[in-house]
């Protein structure tokens, strides 16, 4: 087989690129996958989102339709609870982020959360240790932030996190006062990645208006209460622009954002191996007819029908494997030089799982040609010749 | 018509060297019927290829109707291919995917200037010479060895070469097939003057035409005159 | 001789129905991708109702402030500096101001219509090419009164008002009430400069219109007089900006606001950090995506067309016996297999019309209308005839080489 070199080299070349190929789209799959069988850390159900445009330059006017929001809204029986936050509401696609630093950890980039007390209740957050914010909070002197697990490993590892002080600035520090699990805002697809949240004290941030507000609604609760809602929010909030969405319809154009183009690229993938797939099996068939004189001289000189099949699958798998190898040395770099931050983890998956794809693909593309090769009568093939 | 000097030809490998032809002067002239005989492998159909400017000589010189052929590049020996030489071989090599007509057609696609009306009628001439002018619609699969060889010549002939070299062309056909083929090319040559070297296995098809030169181990070894057909 | 090519190629490929269907099945697929890929491009990018002369439009869609320390800060331009800078421009001949559109809650029959609004003035009408259904857009004079008037797309008339009158009937949106004077054929989503459900006057938000700040939520639409004065208005703005940061109370900022064509100001987005015009970059990553995206299918095509063109060393042989030189060859197998490509690109341009249509019906885009026209015809003839010359070149080469001798003999090497 040696001295068909070119053919095996543009065998090996096509089994090399279809191998990146699936190398690629294989991270991209097993990494959003791996992100999405991890906790969001909140419910989202039964959640709405009103986003509040205030049309009005006077920010002391502003400030008083905020609090009279807040209070009307509490007043609907068909609302559990609500609070204000930061645009940056789960599945939204408005980001904040801090960088944080504490003892040897420096610049760690987090996500991060304002919340009320009662955001708690209508996220139904669960915090690991220590505790949620609370009115005890508003004396305190440090302003305090309950962290997640991702944060707080970043930051002090082992240690115990509650009670320690994170520097803001020269005049600030954040207290932590509990941990919780996970907390996977922007999507269900997104990494595990550092967040924290701080307090919304309305009494005390004076001049800020919050952009968002959260409410859960009892189950069962629809169109009609939200339009009565609407109606008479924009009663108290002349010339607000105000919108609701529930944030189950936000999952759902966040899914769709990741998923779409992934199935997109799934299926120009899937195009491509099935191309190669057939295109190999042409060239294997092929190349055995061409081949019968030499099979039937094998034969003829006392090789079984066994031994043909296993030397034609095995020249394939010489010829896959060889591709592979080199395939396998590019893919390597990833993990090595770490490129795009993700997990060695889903790049050394994503080539195992693509070694065990192409093989498959070569061996069952050869099987057909290889057994048409071992049924070749050593007379009718010398015969030809 | 053809004028072969100090021919040689050595195959390379890289580990063996086979000298194929050796000092081989041979001398066609202008509407001669040549024979070449000579057990397998004696360099035969190397020399006709060397003569058809399929293959080129290691050394010596090969002169086509008084043209010396060294230096030509591929397009050149194309186009003297094309004018002068038509070629019949032991396994016909027709085109399996085209007819009849467009496998004797083809010599002329690549001649310009010339209409696919003129081609179609010549193509019907050449047909008719062959005696196959019936079957020009059909695909060389459906035809008999033996008219699938006559397709062949009416395809050498088409473009009306001044040189037709044709390869153990009853090699692969029953005597009596055999016999029609050669007596085609017999009339060939005795009626348009056509210049026909042969090889052959077939002593009694060889003893038919005007010349015999045998070939042994890449060397001639014999040259026989057997008769004068311009003169009978 | 065209014709003789292609008569053999047609009968080569009904013979070898197997390595015919994968040829096809590849070919096929690629364009199809391909196409649908220009497709979306020139949906988004390409002349495009109401965007229709695009070479003599520009938009204006970002304001860039870079302060000393390196902090940033960029968004839509305000109404103050569109109206007092761009609107006073020279060289084009028309300017129009619109908002960035924003959704809004209306509820209709106990159920919610989540409406996209946009605020415009009157020159808005007269620069986009709208496909009006019914009335007619908003003149100078609603703008200037501030009248509560709308124009509406198809969808949301459909929504309110299903088969019955729309024009003159008002429509609640946002607990506003306006009186509908046009219905417009939908405007895909993805022409964000002029896409919206519902157009009222600008003149409706003029409590915005103090903000003097340069950042707001505006974007301004500039129509040229002809292709040829884009340049010039280019360098109009460039020298106002000049002038604009000269003048900004606020020194050592950086301004950055260029008037692009859609394409450019994607290009200055993604690749020039907002500040440099990457235009040609952006061709040579996308050309590079396209190339890299045919390899595969391409290696492929050349591993069969090899096979395909191995199995005819014979002909070949014969070919150059009877005079066909090594270029007429190669000549010989460039046309057959630009002959396969093209049949390839017919049953592409099917399947491409068949997802195309799928991805319309699916909703995926908002109003998205993806149809193969005239132009996007054009790019996959040209994509199909390259794919043909580089699978089929290289195989063609390789066998134009074969020996005559050794094609007759069967051309094992």
């Amino acid at each position: 087989m040696w001295n068909r070199k070119k053919s095996n080299f543009l065998l090996i070349t096509e089994i090399f690129f279809s191998f990146l190929v699936l190398f690629g789209v294989m991270s991209l799959v097993i990494y959003n996958y791996l992100n999405y069988t991890k906790p969001l850390g909140y419910d989202y159900e039964n959640v709405w989102h009103i986003s509040l445009r205030p049309n009005s330059d006077s920010t002391a006017q502003n400030r008083l339709v905020q609090e009279q929001l807040l209070q009307r809204i509490r007043g609907f029986q068909q609302v559990e609870a609500a609070s204000y936050s930061n645009s940056n509401v789960p599945f939204a696609f408005s980001q904040m982020g801090m960088s944080l630093s504490y003892g040897n950890a420096k610049d760690v980039q987090t996500n991060a959360f304002d919340a009320q007390d009662d955001l708690k209740d209508v996220l139904r957050l669960q915090v690991r240790e220590g505790r949620w914010f609370g009115p005890q909070d508003d004396a305190s002197t440090h302003k305090p932030v309950v962290i997640n697990g991702m944060l707080k490993q970043k930051l002090f590892g082992e240690e115990d996190a509650l009670g320690k002080l994170i520097p803001v600035d020269d005049s600030t520090h954040y207290k932590v006062v509990g941990v919780m699990d996970y907390y996977r805002a922007y999507s269900e697809y997104d990494a595990d990645a550092p967040a924290y949240f701080s307090r919304i004290n309305l009494q005390e941030n004076n001049n800020h208006l919050w952009g968002s507000l959260l409410l859960r609604v009892k189950p069962g609760t629809g169109v009609a209460f939200e339009e009565k809602m609407m109606k008479e929010l924009s009663g108290i909030a002349k010339d607000w622009t105000m919108e609701v969405a529930t944030l189950e319809t936000m999952r759902q154009s966040k899914v769709r954002l990741t998923l779409v183009p992934m199935i997109a690229l799934g299926l120009v993938c899937g195009f491509l191996i099935f191309n190669v797939a057939l295109g190999l099996f042409g060239v294997l068939w092929y190349n055995i007819n061409k081949r019968t004189s030499e099979i039937g001289l094998r034969r003829a000189m006392g090789a079984t029908a066994g031994q043909i099949y296993k030397q034609f699958l095995g020249e394939i798998l010489v010829v896959t494997t060889f591709g592979l190898l080199l395939g396998c040395f590019f893919a390597g770099q990833f993990p090595l030089l770490g490129v795009f931050e993700l997990s060695p983890e889903v790049y050394v998956t994503a080539i195992l799982i693509a070694v065990a794809l192409i093989y498959i693909l070569v061996i069952s593309c050869a099987l057909y040609p290889s057994r048409q090769a071992a049924a070749i009568h050593p007379a009718t093939a010398l015969h030809e010749e | 018509m053809i004028t072969l000097k100090n021919i040689e030809k050595v195959y390379q490998t890289k580990s063996i060297e086979t000298v194929a032809l050796q000092n081989v002067n041979l001398t066609v002239p202008q509407g001669e019927f040549l024979s070449i005989m000579g057990p397998s492998g004696c360099g035969k159909s190397t020399l006709l290829n060397i003569m058809g400017l399929l293959d080129v000589p290691s050394s010596g010189t090969v002169e086509i109707g008084g043209k010396l052929i060294t230096s030509y590049k591929d397009k050149e020996l194309a186009h003297l291919r094309n004018e002068k030489i038509g070629f019949v071989f032991q396994s016909y090599h027709l085109i399996q995917d085209l007819s009849v007509l467009d496998n004797v057609e083809l010599p002329l696609l690549y001649r310009p200037h010339v209409s696919a009306a003129d081609r179609r009628k010549r193509a019907q001439v050449a047909l008719e010479k062959v005696g196959l002018s019936s079957r020009t619609g059909h695909y060389p699969s459906q035809l008999s060895g033996g008219q699938r060889q006559r397709v062949a010549i009416a395809r050498a002939l088409i473009g009306m070469p001044e040189i037709i070299l044709a390869d153990e062309p009853t090699g692969n056909l029953d005597s009596v097939m055999g016999e029609e083929i050669m007596q085609i090319l017999l009339d060939l040559n005795r009626q348009e003057f056509t210049t026909i070297v042969m090889v052959t296995h077939d002593e009694q098809m060889a003893q038919k035409t005007e010349r015999l030169v045998r070939f042994f181990d890449g060397q001639q070894v014999s040259d026989a005159k057997l008769y004068d057909f311009q003169k009978a | 001789m065209l014709k003789n090519y292609i008569k053999i190629a047609w009968k080569v490929l009904l013979r070898r129905k197997f390595f015919t269907f994968i040829s096809l099945f590849g070919i096929s697929f690629t364009l199809m991708v391909l196409m649908v890929v220009t497709a979306l491009f020139d949906h988004t990018f390409g002349p495009q109702m109401p965007e229709q002369k695009t070479d003599e439009l520009l938009f204006v869609n970002i304001m860039r402030e870079q302060r000393d320390g390196g902090f940033m800060s960029s968004g839509p331009p305000s109404y103050y500096f569109l109206n007092r800078y761009v609107h006073t421009l020279e060289t084009p001949e028309n300017v129009s101001i619109n908002s960035v559109f924003v959704t809004v809650n209306s509820y209709v029959n106990n159920k919610k219509l989540a409406l996209d609004i946009k605020f415009t003035d009157a020159q808005f009408w007269q620069i986009l090419d709208f496909n009006f259904l019914e009335g007619k857009p908003f003149g100078k004079q609603e703008v200037a009164y501030a009248s509560r008037v709308a124009v509406i797309n198809e969808n949301t008339r459909r929504q309110y008002f299903g088969t019955g009158e729309a024009i003159g009937q008002e429509i609640e949106v946002d607990q506003v009430n306006y009186k509908v004077v046009g219905v417009v054929e939908d405007v895909p989503v993805l022409r964000l400069h002029s896409y919206a459900d519902i157009w009222v006057p600008i003149t409706l938000r003029s409590q915005e219109f103090k903000n003097t700040g340069l950042r707001g939520t505006y974007f301004a639409t500039i129509k040229a007089r002809q292709a040829a004065d884009i340049p010039g208005i280019k360098n109009e703005y460039a020298h106002m900006m000049q002038e604009v940061e000269r003048q900004n109370p606020e020194k050592g900022t950086a301004l950055h606001s260029f008037p692009d064509s859609i394409l450019e100001s994607f290009a200055r987005t993604l690749l020039g950090k907002g500040r440099e015009g990457k235009l040609g970059l952006l061709y040579v990553i996308l050309t590079g995506i396209t190339l890299l995206f045919m390899l595969l299918p391409t290696i492929n095509l050349i591993n069969i067309n090899i096979s395909r063109i191995m199995e005819r060393s014979s002909e070949i042989g014969v070919r150059k016996a009877f005079g066909a030189s090594s270029n007429t060859i190669i000549g010989q197998f460039v046309v057959e297999n630009v002959f396969l490509t093209l049949i390839g690109g017919l049953f592409g341009f099917a399947l491409s019309a068949l997802v195309l249509e799928m991805i319309n019906d699916s909703r995926l885009i908002a109003y998205a209308d993806l149809s193969l026209n005239l132009r996007v015809f054009a790019w996959g003839l040209l994509l199909c005839l390259i794919f043909g010359l580089i699978s089929g070149v290289y195989p063609a080469f390789k066998m134009s080489r074969l020996h005559a001798v050794e094609a007759l003999k069967g051309g094992s090497k």
